[in-house]
């Protein structure tokens, strides 16, 4: 890529750091959330979920808090996106002799990243200081953050797609808010895959939080993981940590394919 | 810098359909180096569709538009080098301060670090913000946003600049401070569209005004040609105070008989005028009309008489054309 495009990608990446700066109470609030969630699963379920769970409880619910920060803040990645639309600053960003208008997503989606993977590490942070580490050293950390980072970049290519694709906020925000339940109560995210129901099992293992949450919680609870362990059997296969992590990869291209066609569509 | 002979923005037959609405309908004109172009027309008259289609942000269904000699539809990018561009509202961003929304704008517009700087420090000081350069844009007023929005069209040196509603929602003060800015750009050879409701802004400022009714092109000019083109005076009569179909029809006869033009009048006025050439016998139109509704048996009210404006020409040219907006 050219150093024009660079130099524009860096700008607006730049604007958009300014704007965590000048109210870091959304980054704050969205650390927080996952915090509670975390103090209150364990408060609230672990002697329910004794029998359900083997080991640890935080050792579980980890996995889950990290998940659902990098899935929500990066579905909402497009948001800001919108009210620039709806403020006539997107038309400035039109107008401007831009070498690529991609950069308008990449600086979004690195900031994104960037503020998200932020969160994530306070949470490994936080859950370690609880004793709760990632198993096998480095690898282990380096799986659990390429997980991360795959989901946030794959849900950020959604939302910022789905930033173009809709003309007002408050559309947006319905979808998002519509769509965040499910995708994380269908998931492994909060009961093991095989609690779930058999037929329900293989919709689940398709949904990405899924395809990022069971190598991430091999790598959390398992001392003996590896790339090849089988996980719960499902009527879709068997799948591993390795054949997860290639499913995520998927729905990353794919995601960024679509949200860069839409982007070719709305932006012309 | 004067004028220089070289359009630097050109619009050819310029046409765009909404559905059924036709919002173009073969626009052309062109704009010199160091010429304030004004483009007046009514609500719905196209203007911003137009402006839209300038700046890149739609294209048209036919016809072209070059600036610079860039061709804004094959070759947006170019275009896009050689224009300056603020819309109606201030697109700004109000978390940033003043030179920070300047240093963005450079970023977009590749100025090297050292350029963008000196360039955004000179902006501002031009422009009345250097006090307020670190404050953040929430706290300015709707002038110094104005001007900020300016300075960030004006930041890569652009040759054309394009303004839709420059001074709108400014009081008088920042109104007369914004035409001197734009004044001063288009001495130093800067081409200037602006679309404008406000006939003193199109007077002060623009040396061309084109007149933009239902997609058309309903009269250009110099606001001086504009006002001769309808003609020496503009009379004002009515017959009743409220607004009837007879008496307006009366009237218009009455205007023929004298050898005046009748025009276009708003629906909810009784008031009626007619464009008149001098009188030959030297004698006040007033009169002449009040003497030949006279002899008709009509006793005629709110006579007036005056030279015509540049809104009269506005109205004469797209009234009638006009989108019924009430
Ligand atoms: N996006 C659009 N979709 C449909 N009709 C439009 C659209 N934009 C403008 N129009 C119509 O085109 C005509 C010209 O509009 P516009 O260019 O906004 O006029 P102006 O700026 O002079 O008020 C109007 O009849 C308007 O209703
Ligand atoms: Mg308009």
């Amino acid at each position: 890529m050219s150093r024009e495009f660079w130099q524009e990608t860096r700008i607006q990446a730049w604007r958009w750091f300014l704007h965590t700066r000048r109210r870091p109470i959304v980054v704050i609030s969205g650390l927080f959330q996952p915090l509670i969630w975390m103090a209150l699963f364990v408060l609230v379920l672990k002697d329910s979920m004794r029998e359900v769970i083997v080991g640890p409880y935080l050792d579980f619910v980890t996995p889950g808090a990290l998940l659902f920060t990098a899935f929500n803040a990066s579905l909402n990645a497009g948001v800001p996106l919108l009210f620039d639309r709806e403020l006539g600053f997107l038309d400035r960003l039109r107008v401007a002799p831009l070498a690529d208008r991609f950069s308008i997503v990449l600086a979004s989606a690195i900031h994104i990243a960037v503020i998200t993977l932020m969160q994530c590490v306070v949470i490994i942070g936080a859950a370690a200081a609880l004793g709760v580490r990632f198993q096998g050293g480095l690898l282990g950390a380096g799986v659990g953050l390429v997980a991360l980072l795959l989901v946030i970049l794959g849900f950020t290519a959604v939302s910022l797609g789905l930033a173009f694709q809709f003309r007002r906020h408050f559309e947006m925000l319905a979808v998002v808010m519509i769509v965040t339940l499910p995708m994380v109560f269908l998931s492994s995210a909060f009961a093991p895959l095989e609690r779930l129901p058999e037929w329900l099992r293989g919709l689940v293992l398709l949904n990405p939080v899924t395809l990022a949450i069971e190598p991430l919680r091999a790598v959390y609870s398992d001392e003996e993981w590896s790339f090849t362990m089988p996980l719960d059997e499902t009527w879709l296969g068997t799948p591993t940590p390795a054949a997860c992590l290639v499913g995520l990869a998927i729905f990353v291209a794919v995601a960024g394919f679509w949200s860069r066609g839409v982007l070719r569509r709305k932006l012309a | 810098m004067g004028m220089s002979a070289a359009p630097l923005l050109c619009v050819r037959d310029a046409r765009k359909r909404y559905g059924t609405v036709d919002a173009l309908c073969g626009v052309s004109f062109e704009i010199a180096g160091g010429e304030v172009m004004a483009l007046l027309g009514p609500n719905g008259a196209g203007k911003s569709t137009l402006i839209r289609s300038l700046t890149t942000l739609q294209k048209l269904d036919s016809g072209s538009a070059e600036v610079a000699g860039a061709d804004v539809g094959a070759n947006p990018s170019a275009a896009r080098r050689a224009f300056g561009y603020a819309g109606q509202e201030s697109a700004l961003d109000k978390l940033l301060t003043g030179s920070e929304m300047l240093r963005f704008q450079a970023g977009l517009a590749h100025l090297p670090r050292v350029e963008a700087s000196s360039r955004g420090k000179e902006l501002l000081q031009r422009f009345g913000l250097a006090e307020a350069a670190d404050r953040a844009v929430e706290t300015y007023s709707g002038g110094m946003k104005r001007r900020l929005d300016l300075a960030c069209a004006l930041l890569h040196r652009p040759r054309v600049l394009i303004l839709d509603e420059p001074s709108s929602g400014l009081d008088y003060e920042a109104r007369r401070g914004l035409w001197a800015l734009l004044a001063g750009l288009a001495r130093d050879g800067v081409a200037i569209l602006l679309a404008t409701h406000d006939f003193e802004e199109a007077e002060s400022l623009a040396h061309r005004c084109v007149l933009l009714a239902r997609g058309r092109v309903a009269g250009s000019g110099s606001a001086q040609e504009l006002r001769d083109a309808l003609g020496a005076w503009v009379v004002t009569a009515a017959v009743r105070s409220a607004p009837r179909a007879e008496d307006r029809a009366l009237l218009h006869e009455l205007f023929s008989a004298l050898g005046g033009t009748p025009l276009p009048e708003s629906p909810d006025s009784a008031e009626c005028a007619m464009a008149a050439p001098e009188r030959a016998d030297g004698r006040v139109w007033t009169d002449a009309l009040r003497e030949e509704a006279a002899r008709r048996g009509v006793v005629l009210t709110a006579l007036g008489q005056r030279r015509p404006t540049l809104q009269d020409a506005y109205l004469a040219a797209t009234r009638g054309a006009a989108e019924e907006v009430r």
